[in-house]
């Protein structure tokens, strides 16, 4: 559980962070969405307790962050990957992090085994790639078994398999009941990845909702050889509908009625239907269009 | 389970001995210590053997610890290090993240390299006693009886005020946080502005003998009863001062500072 309460972050003029509040619930993955430079890594840097807000409060589990008993085994971070030192191996910068903690040695090796990094353990960390870098930073936030999971953009640098792995990684987490924040830029992803989303432009918040109503239903498309006919059935009807495509008026955008019942229509009419598609902007149209209005009127005042 | 600073103590510790660079800075420590205590020990032979009838007569023996300037220099890198280190690998937020608690993060570091520096640092204050006054006798220097009064102090003496200095290096590192930056500091305090005190007015001469951390810290290893400077724990109490003031710095700014 992470709540957060008209945290704001100002440098001199510029303002970073402008009174975000949130709560980030259990038992799902919460993707945290903004355009670059929109604020989410102060943010997450205010909630652990790394930056002094301007305003407002962070808690993690009911307190803030600075007074968890074990902070290992309440929270896991990973916000910056390439943080080791490089002439430590992997299993020696794990086993500094768990000894601050008490965690026992064998935990260190669980995790690496659990990211995969075992055959490398004993290999200097600035050797590692990008890609073997992220996970020793996953293994570093697995380490303590917390309850509350931050990842700042985990899957940058991840090859393909890595990113499908960390993905189930995530939701598996989720599911054993744990709380996971995970932000990212990449719109796509976190549609593949993340239950709910709280999307965030210019510091602001713009959007706390789920994928589901994020993209939402964008008109129904109708295909139907008696495409005038029905447009103005549909028109009669209440709705409105563009024709359209290549067959010059095959093709019908209908927006304003459910799919269901242009269907209902279609059959009180005997108009034969080829196809009936619900459409649904994608989550990335979704966020361009919201983070847009969010631009506009930052430059319009 | 509530952490404490004993884990965060036991982190550091072992942060400390997994970088290389940590066993190369404390053996560097030793060697150079030892290396100038033998080049101030044939220097003074020379400049003994140059001496008339009347000037040996008049001499009196000291032990020299010149070669401890330079040596800590590099006990003030190791302090500063422990800082630099972890803001040039960009590791703090991981340590802070971990260990939320400044203070205690502070008082780990500073208590870790306490103790390696009164280690090594009585280990280097013994080497360069030993070194320094085995060449003088090779060359029929006359050098202090070893059950003079104070002798115990003087020979043991180095490796607290070398660990006091790794704590002002330390402190420094913690309020720049850059190791260029604060290696300059600590070079401008231990040796450029003791070094130039023959070029300084008497008075102030005399105020930086007695008041300057390395200085005054180092009337601890000094035989001499001069009744215008400090006493040795006088001198020794002057640089605890330093150290503690500048951690008090280092403490406030750490506490509030974005990580």
């Amino acid at each position: 559980m992470i709540e957060v309460e008209g945290l704001s972050k100002r440098y001199g003029p510029v303002t970073a962070v402008d009174d975000l509040t949130f709560d980030v619930a259990p038992g799902s993955v919460t993707g945290f969405l903004g355009p670059n430079g929109a604020g989410k890594t102060t943010t997450m840097r205010m909630i652990l307790g790394l930056d002094a807000p301007s305003a407002g409060q962070a808690r993690v589990l009911g307190s803030p962050f600075a007074d968890l008993a074990a902070p290992m085994r309440a929270v896991g971070a990973l916000l910056d990957a390439g943080a080791v030192h490089p002439q430590r191996t992997a299993r020696d910068h794990l086993r500094c992090l768990a000894s601050s903690n008490r965690l026992s040695p064998r935990r260190v090796d669980e995790v690496l085994d659990l990211v995969g990094l075992t055959a490398v353990a004993h290999r200097r960390a600035g050797a590692f790639s990008l890609g073997m870098s992220q996970r020793l930073g996953l293994a570093a936030a697995l380490l303590g078994d917390p309850e509350v999971l931050l990842l700042d953009e985990p899957v940058n640098g991840l090859d393909p398999e890595g990113i499908v792995w960390i993905r189930t990684l995530m939701r598996q987490l989720a599911a054993e009941g744990r709380t996971v924040l995970v932000s990212s830029h990449l719109m796509a992803e976190m549609a593949l990845t993340a239950d709910r989303l709280i999307v965030v432009a210019r510091g602001r918040l713009i959007a706390d909702t789920t994928v589901e109503a994020f993209a939402r239903p964008d008109g129904v498309l109708v295909r139907t050889p008696d495409a005038r006919t029905f447009a103005g059935t549909l028109v009669a009807y209440g709705a409105s509908a563009v024709r359209h495509g290549e067959q010059d008026g095959e093709e019908l955008i209908v927006t304003g009625v459910t799919a269901p019942e242009v269907g209902r229509l279609a059959a009180a009419e005997g108009i034969v239907l080829h196809e009936l598609t619900p459409r649904r902007a994608s989550l990335e149209a979704a966020f361009m269009a919201l983070t847009r209005e969010s631009v506009e009127f930052e430059a319009a005042r | 389970m509530t952490t404490t600073l004993a884990d965060t103590i036991r982190s550091e510790w072992c942060k400390a001995w997994t970088m290389r660079s940590t066993w190369i800075t404390v053996l560097g420590i030793v060697v150079l210590g030892t290396l100038f205590a033998l080049l101030f020990g044939f220097a003074r032979a020379t400049e003994y053997a140059r001496f008339t009838i009347a000037e040996r007569a008049a001499y009196q023996p000291d032990p020299d610890f010149r070669a401890l300037l330079f040596a800590q220099i590099v006990v003030g890198y190791l302090g500063l290090r422990a800082f630099t280190v972890e803001y040039a690998t960009r590791t703090m937020p991981l340590t802070l993240t971990t260990t939320p608690r400044r203070g205690r993060v502070l008082a780990a570091k500073a208590l870790v390299c306490a103790a390696v520096t009164l280690v090594t640092g009585t280990v280097t204050g013994l080497a360069a006693f030993f070194v320094s006054r085995a060449v003088l006798i090779a060359r029929d220097v006359p050098v202090n009886s070893l059950d003079q009064p104070g002798m115990t102090r003087v020979m043991a003496g180095a490796g607290l005020l070398l660990a006091l200095v790794s704590l002002i290096g330390l402190a420094i590192g913690c309020l720049i946080r850059s190791t260029a930056g604060a290696l300059s500091i600590v070079i401008v305090i231990g040796i450029l502005v003791p070094a130039m005190s023959s070029l300084y007015p008497e008075w102030l001469a005399r105020l930086i003998l007695s008041y300057w951390p390395i200085t005054a810290g180092l009337r601890l290893l000094s035989l001499d009863a001069d009744p215008t400077l400090p006493g040795p724990w006088a001198g020794i109490a002057v640089t605890c001062g330093w150290a503690a003031v500048l951690l008090a710095a280092a403490f406030a700014a750490f506490r509030v500072r974005d990580a």
